[in-house]
């Protein structure tokens, strides 16, 4: 009695989850699917834009940082020997 | 007189147009050079081929020598000129462009960007999938006007049968 019981639980779970993954299936095959698809594919699109525009921004702050650090003139003869290249 | 003959004259004419402009040009620019040169405060200026970017420590910007070198002004860059040529050229623009790509496709950007497009598809297939019941709710109320649940408890028929007598 106890074994038919979880039988039938796991077969109903199991038919709910097929059902439902088959009508999430059809549903990504039909035209809405495909347009919400290409509607999600666009929003990635522009979030990756926005990542590599934000790297670039980065990016050029660091080489105008590097650009316009103050530097120092320092006469070889100051140096330590062991520091000389 | 034969098209190609036409065109050959009209060519001949633009070839003339241009060698006396150039003529033209070329006399200007040795006649701005002559100028130059007389107005020239020292002229044993050594020649130098290019202006040099030297970095000031100084946070504020000297004022800019201008300088005539052989008849021709040469004016040291400020230190905005040199930083927007350093990153106008093409191996730098390249080098960023990479750099930028590079921080989209970290797994941490490429996990946010994936789960941002699934997010997208799933909010969009509930919204749809939402608006699709309540419009066939709405047509199927436009037609029937009883809601379901009277349908399930046997009310429609007696309402059905009420609106009979009333009539």
């Amino acid at each position: 009695m106890n074994g038919r019981f979880v039988w039938f639980v796991a077969g109903s779970a199991a038919g709910v989850y097929a059902s439902v993954k088959a009508r999430r299936a059809a549903y990504r095959m039909s035209m809405p699917g495909l347009i919400d698809q290409a509607a999600a594919l666009g929003e990635g699109v522009r979030a990756f834009n926005a990542e590599v525009r934000h790297g670039m921004a980065e990016r050029t702050a660091e080489i105008e940082q590097e650009l316009t650090r103050p530097t120092t003139t320092v006469h070889p003869l100051s140096i330590p020997e062991d520091h000389r290249p | 007189m034969p098209a190609d003959m036409v065109v050959l004259v009209a060519t001949a004419v633009l070839a003339c147009v241009a060698v006396v402009a150039a003529l033209v040009a070329l006399r200007a620019a040795r006649q701005v050079a002559r100028h130059q040169h007389a107005d020239a405060p020292s002229p044993a200026e050594p020649a130098t081929p290019a202006a040099v970017a030297v970095r000031d420590p100084e946070p504020q910007q000297a004022p800019r020598e201008v300088r005539v070198v052989e008849g021709r002004v040469i004016v040291p860059p400020s230190r905005e000129e040199v930083v927007s040529t350093a990153l106008s050229r093409p191996q730098v623009r390249l080098a960023v462009l990479l750099h930028g790509v590079a921080r989209a496709l970290r797994p941490e950007s490429r996990d946010r960007i994936g789960a941002l497009v699934r997010r997208e598809y799933r909010d969009r297939r509930r919204h749809r999938l939402r608006s699709g019941r309540r419009a066939a709710r709405a047509a199927h109320l436009a037609v029937d006007p009883t809601p379901p649940s009277a349908h399930w408890l046997g009310e429609a028929d007696g309402r059905a049968e009420d609106r009979a007598i009333g009539a």
